[in-house]
């Protein structure tokens, strides 16, 4: 009788803690968005004025479009650690075939998207065609990319971005509206929508879950993934051309810290490792987590391995509360 | 007789094409540029590969067991800081300094582990976070190189007898016992299966947390080791020494012909994989290439070895 009353009285917690870890999984992402924001709001009630919030989206903005072609790898079971040294690649021939010069800039934009394309062709055909695990291939990609920037510049980046793309990474719309946060917008919107409305969508999330079945089902599992290599490598060298127009000379270093922070704010956002589950809206708030708890810390006035440490600490707390404890307990 | 030979070369496949591919280009080096093959330089290669080659073990070990553990460069660093600094400018702690970092290293392992095994967080996610962590902390101890490292350590690990110093011996043994350890004990046998599968291998019996705490200790404790042979060799503490070890050491277990997706995989192959990527930047230093090329080099080497192993499947 005792253990009968027992067993329904856990079954009872049970299902409670079923249902709030429930809400908080599907939402957990914004929660702790809002938690940053009122933690900001507490500490420095200045900062959010819209001013400084939109410095802090332009600062975001660049992880946020890497972050875009990031979700769709995972999405497909994909990963790319290339996106840094991509990234650099791209800044690195803008400001060095322009030097500044406002007639090359359609060529150097030309040439950036281009370059884009076949790095995003090449860690496609590496592992769609090649078998090559995604992981691997995007390394060795890596490695490639930074020996042919550093020999294309010999170690020191030079010349500028011509003044519409400096427009593009720095400049505002209507003085208040950072360029690059209007682009990164567009893509997140276009983006969504492809995911959620279009049938390339569709097969995005079909192979990612299971391309064995969209296999079955008539999807061609290859030419889905090859397809958003490329558009990955698009989104990237566009990231790239902002990064050019963001810093004032080129410069190696800052392109480490792309390639995890971008698959953090992906992991962050609720997408699975696995694939097929998740979206490009989840990783839009793990990049704005990633940015403001960047300047949270700045406020509170840490110093640099300090930050380290507690972004360390905090992007794992934050992980852990909506992934949950492992199943297998 | 035959069989047998058959079914070795079948199960070490990918490891006989990683050395049969480390010969090549090593003769192709020997015959091209005279310096290379100066018993001077091999001397110096056995010296220089060292480091890689320790840190690499772990790596495999972790990756077998369908992990992966991006601290060992944090690790490394963090123990060429200890080693420089910790308790003081006297000759006697080097004892307790090195009991103090290989603590600081089981701690980091187990709590690797655990995080991973009571989590549902992907270990890439896991140790990327803690390897923050180890970096804040290591900067936060010291900003800039410097310290002491005392210099009988130095002496002990670079005494040489004939062209074999101390450090390639400590390598030697290391690779001796873990190649024994995962193709002949039961642990090794258990992380292969926890690699595999983990939930079969559970159900098989397998203490699979323990394995997998024990995957990131061993892992951990060879960044240490390797971060206290940098350190003797370099006399000081250097906070971000260990940052590129991270990328090569999967490069070279790659190469090596273990996956990343678990189960397979043999520390052997990751000597080899270690060695060549140290063959390689030395040969190209040898030759007078700019170190940029290295690069280029190692991410073809990669690439190319990839696509081999993946055609063979």
């Amino acid at each position: 009788m005792k253990d009968a009353k027992l067993k329904i009285e856990t079954k009872k917690r049970k299902t409670f803690i079923y249902v709030f870890s429930n809400i908080f999984r599907k939402g957990g992402v914004y929660f702790v968005f809002l938690i940053l924001v009122v933690f900001i709001g507490i500490l420095s009630p200045k900062s959010l004025g819209p001013s400084h919030i939109m410095d802090m989206l332009k600062n975001s903005s660049v992880l946020g479009i890497v972050s875009i072609a990031q979700t769709l790898l995972i999405l497909t079971r994909g990963i790319d650690l290339s996106v840094g040294a991509n990234i650099i690649f791209v800044m690195l021939l803008v400001d060095g075939i322009s030097m500044g010069n406002p007639n090359k800039t359609v060529l150097v934009i030309i040439l950036a998207l281009v370059v884009g394309i076949l790095i995003g062709l090449l860690n496609g055909i590496l592992v769609v065609k090649l078998k090559i695990e995604p992981l691997v291939g995007s390394l060795g990609v890596m490695s490639l990319i930074t020996g042919i920037s550093y020999i294309y510049t010999m170690g020191f980046g030079k010349g500028t971005a011509p003044p519409f793309i400096n427009t593009l990474g720095s400049g505002q719309l209507f003085g208040f509206l950072p360029v690059s946060v209007v682009i990164w917008a567009v893509i997140s919107i276009v983006f969504i929508i492809i995911l959620k409305k279009t049938i390339f969508g569709r097969h995005i999330y079909a192979v990612g879950s299971n391309p064995k079945s969209a296999a079955v089902v008539g999807i061609n599992v290859s030419r889905v993934s090859l397809i958003v290599y490329v558009i990955s490598g698009l989104l990237v060298s566009l990231a790239g051309i902002i990064w050019a127009g963001y810093l004032s000379s080129p410069t190696f270093s800052g392109g480490q810290y792309f390639p995890l922070d971008s698959i953090a704010a992906v992991i962050l956002g609720g997408t699975l490792f696995a694939g097929g589950v998740g979206g490009v809206g989840g990783s839009i708030i793990g990049t704005l987590i990633i940015g403001f708890l960047a300047s949270l810390l700045n406020m509170i006035g840490l110093s640099h391995p300090w930050k380290l440490i507690s972004s360390g600490l905090i992007i794992l707390l934050i992980v852990f509360s909506y992934s949950g404890r492992s199943r297998t307990n | 007789m035959g069989s047998i030979l058959k079914k070795y070369v079948y199960r070490y496949n990918a490891v006989i094409f990683v050395y049969i591919f480390l010969i090549i280009i090593f003769l192709g080096f020997s015959i091209s540029f005279p310096i290379f093959r100066s018993s001077k330089n091999l001397t110096n290669i056995l010296i220089q590969i060292v480091p890689l080659a320790m840190v690499s073990i772990g790596q495999t070990i972790v990756l077998i067991g369908g992990g992966v553990d991006l601290t060992v460069g944090s690790v490394i660093s963090l123990t060429t800081v200890i080693m420089a600094n910790f308790l003081g400018d006297v000759p006697s702690v080097t004892i307790i300094r090195i009991l103090f970092v290989f603590a600081i290293a089981i701690v980091i392992g187990i709590i690797n582990g655990f995080i991973c095994n009571e989590t549902k967080i992907a270990p890439l996610i896991v140790t990327l976070c803690t390897s923050s962590v180890i970096d804040g902390a290591v900067l936060a101890y010291r900003m800039s190189p410097g310290g002491i490292v005392p210099k009988e350590l130095g002496n002990f690990i670079n005494f040489k007898f004939g062209i074999v110093s101390v450090s390639t011996l400590i390598v030697v043994v290391l690779y001796i016992i873990f190649i024994t350890i995962m193709s002949r004990s039961t642990f090794g046998i258990h992380v292969y299966a926890m690699g595999g599968n983990s939930e079969f291998a559970k159900m098989a019996g397998i203490n699979v947390k323990r394995v997998r705490i024990m995957t990131y200790i061993i892992s951990a404790c060879l960044a240490c080791v390797t971060g206290i042979v940098i350190a003797a060799r370099m006399g000081s503490g250097l906070p971000t020494v260990g940052a590129p070890f991270l990328i090569d050491s999967l490069t070279a277990v790659i190469i090596g012909g273990t996956g990343f997706s678990g189960g397979h995989g043999f520390v052997l192959g990751t000597l080899a994989g270690a060695v060549m990527i140290s063959v390689i930047s030395n040969a190209l230093n040898m030759a007078n290439v700019s170190p940029f090329y290295q690069y280029i080099a190692k991410g073809a080497i990669l690439l190319i070895a990839m696509i081999i192993n993946s055609r063979k499947k």
